[in-house]
């Protein structure tokens, strides 16, 4: 059978700087593999749209709501063409004309071309739903000269204060960051748990591995979960070890250095939240083999005065 | 014709093909034909002298008095090398001299060799080129002409014996809704006919691939609601009831809302996005709202119920709902997450 993927796009994203006054052209290449679809040639409309973001979770929007208009790159953008017939597995490039005013507004501009089929949202005899497909192609740009890059961390914790179902439980940490300047803003770094000093750090991860950004007036929360490894014995370049996290107990510190955008430099800073790990089943164990020893040896002294009766 | 031959004329017919077969084998050893050449190295650097070795295994020994003549193309500079080759067999004799004229550079034997048969000949020359591929031959003159040799092998200078081999990978997004059973393409999500009794339902699969590290996201939007008439952006008697979100569309109550699983992607997770995490959930209407995203890349299979997420619409009626055809357009936006 073949392969259908429908529409392909690539890249998917560009970034720009924009120089006032200048002219950018660009393009995307758009492949028909609708291979199953009869006829087989398709017909693709190509429009753009305002994308920005709401409480850090992308939107791309019919209309430019209003007090965004600053980040709206559409009003720079003119299109090749409109509407492209192509054959299965047929590629063509979809060129775009950004125009750059002599006098823009400074900071981000954000915008999304859109390729949909024109035949796209089915003919039904009854009731349901047609569905119309769009696939989006996103430029995110910035007028050079004009960023203001600032930003700051929110929050930065622990789901929970104390975790009694270890290792059977998860600590899941939270980076909650703003954008407080005109262009996206990547937060950065990594999470490190430890007992008191960072470069013993029994564990860290990268708490934003995708890289994603925010875009400005926005702010978005990163999560990343620390759990225990798997297996009770391990192999390691130490060799066979016991996996140490199946005995965690105590008061750990996690730290996260995170990279942010300050007047318009980069800077680090550090964040630090405390957690218990009270493993219920762990000492559970612990206690029933204490219990099941003093147990055994009061009924070998009973049995042993038993004898001396 | 063979098969009225005796056993002993067959015999003898049979000796006699093999003593033509080795005759010829042993003429052709004679006839020292093309031998193959090494020239170590044979990569040069363009405009650079350079000492090489050049090689090969003679089909019989030099005597006093043999030559071997390797010959340069126009262009490359062909010298004795400082320390030029005296015993070319390599049996710690020596054998004779090399010397340049022209093109040319020429061994002269003093003496015969014992290992040229076996181990072969080296003899250090110099060359220089620019850029370019050169072939370097040889022909020598032994006592007995059958006996001659001649071959060749190319030096390459510079990198015209190089091809860079390059490949640009994009981030590419690719879409497609697939039938429930990921088996063919679908436009379309029919609920039939609704009765009192039961809950009406259809399904299809949003299936992205897409190579892009940071995942992508599906926005959803509707032109309204599921209508019989009008725009239906007002709740009327012109349109299903949307569900109460996070409750289950129930037989016998009019409620119209999707279940979404989200399904897997083969290079992380899926998120389902605010209401969509528990259904039913109501469509928005002429409100794009994200349906899920993910984190990383999707490579699902040609027929992949696991890497792709499935909708299903759910709608009942109840003894209010008019009598019609309810219909509504779903768009799906798919764009690389940032």
């Amino acid at each position: 059978m073949a392969r259908d993927y429908g529409y392909i796009i690539s890249p998917s994203l560009t970034r720009y700087t924009f120089e006032p006054g200048t002219t950018v052209r660009g393009k995307f290449t758009l492949t028909n593999s609708f291979v199953t679809d009869a006829p087989e040639a398709q017909t693709f409309i190509i429009s753009y749209r305002f994308i920005f973001q709401e409480q850090g979770k992308k939107n791309i929007y019919e209309t430019t709501p209003s007090g965004k208009g600053q980040y709206d790159l559409t009003p720079w953008i003119s299109l090749g063409r409109t509407e492209v017939t192509l054959g299965q597995n047929e590629s063509v490039d979809i060129p775009y004309t950004i125009t750059v005013p002599s006098n823009p507004l400074p900071g981000g501009k954000y915008a999304a071309i859109l390729i949909q089929k024109k035949s796209s949202g089915g003919t039904l005899t009854s009731s349901g739903a047609s569905l119309d497909d769009r696939v989006a192609y996103q430029i995110i740009g910035k007028v050079a000269g004009t960023e203001k890059r600032e930003s700051e961390i929110v929050s930065f914790g622990s789901d929970k204060s104390v975790y009694f179902m270890w290792p059977n439980e998860v600590v899941t940490f939270t980076i909650s960051a703003k954008n407080n300047g005109n262009v996206e803003f990547l937060p950065s770094g990594d999470i490190f748990v430890h007992q008191g000093a960072i470069t013993g750090a029994i564990w860290n991860e990268n708490f934003n591995p995708e890289q994603l950004v925010i875009l400005p007036e926005n702010a978005r929360s990163y999560s990343v979960s620390w759990e225990a490894k798997k297996g009770f014995f391990r192999t390691d370049k130490e060799g066979l070890t016991i996996n140490l996290d199946y005995f965690r107990i105590g008061k750990y510190h996690a730290t996260a250095k995170i990279g942010y955008d300050q007047n318009n430099n980069r800077v680090v800073a550090d964040r630090v939240v405390d957690f218990w790990i009270i493993p219920i089943p762990l000492l559970v164990a612990v206690l029933s083999l204490v219990a099941a020893g003093i147990l055994l040896s009061l009924v070998k002294k009973l049995l042993t005065k038993k004898k001396k009766k | 014709m063979l098969t009225k031959l005796s056993p002993a004329k067959f015999s003898l017919l049979g000796f006699y093909l093999l003593a033509v077969l080795v005759f010829f084998s042993a003429l052709r050893s004679v006839e020292a034909a093309g031998v193959g050449v090494t020239i170590s190295p044979a990569a040069l650097t363009s405009a650079t002298d350079t000492d090489v070795t050049f090689s090969y295994v003679a089909s019989a020994q030099y005597a006093s008095g043999n030559t071997v003549s390797i010959t340069a193309p126009a262009g490359v500079t062909i010298l004795n090398c400082s320390s030029g080759t005296t015993d070319a067999d390599g049996d710690s004799t020596p054998d004779g001299s090399g010397s340049v004229g022209g093109q040319t550079y020429t061994y002269t034997f003093t003496a015969s060799t014992t290992t040229a048969t076996t181990t072969g000949v080296d003899f250090c020359i110099n060359l220089e080129a620019t850029t370019g591929n050169y072939g370097i031959t040889f022909v020598d003159s032994k006592t007995v002409s059958s006996n001659n040799d001649y071959g060749a092998a190319l030096i390459y200078v510079g990198s015209a014996n190089v091809v860079t081999v390059s490949a640009n990978v994009q981030p590419a997004l690719a879409f497609v809704i697939r039938n429930s059973d990921d088996d063919g393409n679908t436009n379309t999500c029919a609920l039939g006919t609704l009765t009192l009794v039961a809950v009406n339902t259809c399904s299809y699969r949003l299936k992205v691939t897409t190579n892009s590290g940071s995942g992508f996201t599906i926005q959803v939007d509707t032109d309204g609601d599921l209508r019989r008439s009008g725009s239906g952006d007002v709740a009327d008697i012109n349109d299903i009831d949307l569900v109460t979100n996070n409750t289950l569309v129930t037989a016998g109550t009019e409620g119209y809302g999707i279940s979404l699983n989200g399904g897997s992607i083969t290079g992380g997770s899926v998120t389902e996005s605010g209401d969509f995490a528990t259904d039913d959930t109501p469509l928005p209407i002429s409100t794009p709202t994200n349906l899920l995203t993910t984190n990383g890349t999707n490579n699902p299979g040609t027929t992949d119920t696991t890497n792709t997420a499935l909708v299903t619409h759910r709608a009942a009626m109840d003894g209010d709902t008019a009598t019609g055809n309810y219909t509504q357009l779903v768009t799906y936006t798919v764009s690389a997450s940032f």
